[in-house]
C-alpha cells in the first residue's frame, strides 16, 4: 500500500510540475464539490455554463472564453 | 360509491407515504465597494454608473416532495434583486429555477427536468456569446431536459439529454431573438470485479443555430475504483480517456486523459478530512510533448471540538491548489458556539492570484434548522472591484 501511495505521488509530481502547461488552459466543474448554486451561471458572460441532468454545473467548452469570473464567485472551490 | 371509495383509497395511500421537506431563506444585502467602483451596463452610454453603495435583496425556495417511494419532485427557486448590476451580477434582477420530477425503484431511475432562469430587463450586461456575431442582452434561459438510468446487478447504464433555449435581446436592432443547444451524454459500465468498473462514455453537442463550427462530439472509456473500508476510509479512483472532435479547440486537445482520486479519512469522530486529485493531459504529437490541461489538488481537515445541541463548533482548513488557472486558494475558518443559541463564525480566505477576504457571522438558531443570521464579507479582487457584503436574513426549514 505505501508503495502505491509513493508511486502515485510521483506520478502527481510529474503530472503538476513536470510538463509544460497548455497556452490556453479550460475551466471545468469538479462535480462532487459542486452544490448547485448557480453563482458561475449567472455570472458567465457568454451563457457557457447551464445545470446538467444530476442538476451541477458544466462548462461547455466550446463557448468558453476563459474569462475566470465563474473560479472568482464559486463558494465551493468546484471550479479548477 | 365505489369510484368514491376507489378514490379515498388513492388519496390515503398517497398522503400516508408522501414526505414533504421545504426549506426557505430570505436575506437583505448591502454591498460597499470602492469609491471608484464603475458599473457598465451599456458601452453606448456616455453616463457612466458608478455607485459606492447599493442595497438588494435574495430569497430562495427548496421543495422536496415524495409521493411515495417511488415518484418524487424537487422545486428550487432563487430569485435575487439588486439595485444596479455589477461585474460579478450581470442583471440587477432574475429568478432561476428548477423542477425535476421523477420515478426510481433499486432498477430504474427516470426523472424530467427544466431549468429556467428570466433576466431582468434594463441593467442586464451586455454580453458576446461564442456563435452570436453581435452584442446580446439574455433575456431568459429554459433548459428541458431527460435522464435514465439503469443499475442492472454489475452492469450500469446512464443516459440524458436536454434541448436549451437562450431568449436575447440583440442589442443594434433591439430584436428579440432564440439561440438553440442540444446536449446529449451516455454512459455504460460493467463491474468485472469488486470494487473495479470499465467503462465507455458518450458526448454530443449541436449548436443548432451554427453550421458545425460549435459542435462538439466525445468518445470516452475507462477504468473506476471505489472501495469504502469502513467508516473512516473509503478510496475513489477514475481513470478516463477522450477522444473530441470540435472546431472550436485546439487540435492537440482533442485527445485527453482525465484521471481523479479521492481519499476520505477520519479520525474518530471529531476530525474528518479528505484530498482530491483532478487532471487533464494531453499529448502534443507535433511539439511531441506531454502537456497539462489543468490539475486541482485539493486538501479540506474539519476537527470538531465542541458538540452542540444543533450545531457543534469546530475549526475547518482548506487548501486548492490550481495552477494552471490560476485558482490557488487557502481557507481557515472556525465555527464557535458563544452561549445558548448564538453562534459566531470567522473564516479569511488567500488565494494570491484571485482575492484575499474575510468574512464574520453572527448566527441565532430559533430552533433546529431554523436561525437568524447577521453576516459580514469583505473580498479585495485582483481583476475585479473590492467589495464589502453585509447581509442580514433568515434561514427556516419547515
Amino acid at each position: 500500500m505505501r508503495k502505491i501511495a509513493i508511486l502515485f505521488l510521483l506520478i502527481v509530481l510529474i503530472a503538476v510540475w513536470g510538463c509544460e502547461k497548455v497556452s490556453n488552459p479550460q475551466y471545468h466543474v469538479d462535480k462532487e464539490s459542486c452544490n448547485a448554486c448557480g453563482e458561475c451561471l449567472i455570472v458567465c458572460p457568454v451563457d457557457a455554463i447551464e445545470f446538467d441532468a444530476d442538476g451541477k454545473a458544466v462548462i461547455d467548452q466550446t463557448k468558453c472564453n476563459q474569462c475566470g469570473k465563474c473560479i472568482n464567485v464559486c463558494p465551493q472551490d468546484a471550479i479548477y | 360509491m365505489k369510484k368514491l371509495f376507489l378514490l379515498l383509497i388513492v388519496l390515503y395511500a398517497v398522503t400516508v407515504q408522501a414526505q414533504l421537506s421545504s426549506y426557505t431563506d430570505i436575506s437583505f444585502r448591502y454591498i460597499n465597494t470602492d469609491s471608484s467602483s464603475e458599473f457598465f451596463t451599456d458601452p453606448n452610454d456616455s453616463e457612466v454608473k458608478k455607485a459606492s453603495g447599493y442595497s438588494g435583496m435574495d430569497w430562495e425556495y427548496h421543495l422536496n416532495y415524495k409521493f411515495n417511494k417511488n415518484l418524487f419532485l424537487t422545486w428550487n427557486n432563487q430569485l435575487f434583486y439588486s439595485e444596479v448590476s455589477s461585474e460579478l451580477r450581470n442583471s440587477f434582477l432574475y429568478d432561476k429555477s428548477r423542477l425535476s420530477i421523477g420515478f426510481r425503484n433499486s432498477v430504474h431511475k427516470l426523472s424530467l427536468f427544466l431549468n429556467n432562469r428570466f433576466y431582468g430587463d434594463d441593467d442586464t450586461t451586455i454580453s458576446n456569446i461564442a456563435g452570436l456575431d453581435t452584442l446580446i442582452k439574455k433575456r431568459a434561459t429554459f433548459a428541458y431536459g431527460l435522464n435514465y438510468e439503469l443499475n442492472f446487478g454489475k452492469l450500469e447504464f446512464a443516459t440524458s439529454g436536454y434541448y436549451r433555449n437562450l431568449r436575447y435581446l440583440e442589442y443594434t436592432t433591439s430584436q428579440n431573438e432564440w439561440e438553440n443547444d442540444l446536449y446529449l451524454a451516455s454512459k455504460l459500465g460493467y463491474q468485472i470485479i469488486p470494487h473495479w468498473q470499465i467503462f465507455t462514455n458518450f458526448y454530443y453537442k449541436d449548436d443548432l443555430n451554427q453550421v458545425d463550427w460549435y459542435d462538439q462530439t466525445k468518445w470516452g472509456a475507462g477504468v473506476a475504483y471505489e472501495n469504502r473500508f469502513d467508516f473512516f476510509n473509503s478510496v475513489e479512483a477514475v481513470v478516463n480517456y477522450f477522444h473530441s472532435e470540435t472546431d472550436e479547440l485546439p487540435q492537440y486537445q482533442n485527445d485527453y486523459l482525465f484521471t481523479k482520486v479521492r481519499y476520505f479519512k477520519r479520525f474518530g469522530t471529531t476530525f474528518s478530512s479528505f484530498i482530491t486529485y483532478i487532471n487533464r493531459s494531453t499529448y502534443n504529437t507535433s511539439q511531441e510533448k506531454l502537456l497539462r490541461i489543468s490539475n486541482l489538488i485539493r486538501l479540506q481537515a474539519k476537527y470538531i471540538y465542541q458538540e452542540g445541541r444543533a450545531e457543534s463548533s469546530y475549526l475547518l482548513f482548506s487548501g486548492k491548489y490550481n495552477p494552471e488557472n490560476s485558482g490557488s486558494k487557502l481557507r481557515l475558518g472556525v465555527n464557535q458556539h458563544l452561549f445558548k443559541d448564538l453562534y459566531f463564525g470567522i473564516a479569511g480566505e488567500y488565494a494570491p492570484d484571485l482575492y484575499n477576504g474575510y468574512e464574520g457571522e453572527f448566527r441565532y438558531l430559533l430552533s433546529g434548522f431554523r436561525y437568524l443570521y447577521l453576516r459580514y464579507q469583505l473580498r479585495d479582487y485582483q481583476d475585479f472591484v473590492g467589495t464589502q457584503k453585509i447581509q442580514a436574513g433568515l434561514s427556516y426549514q419547515f
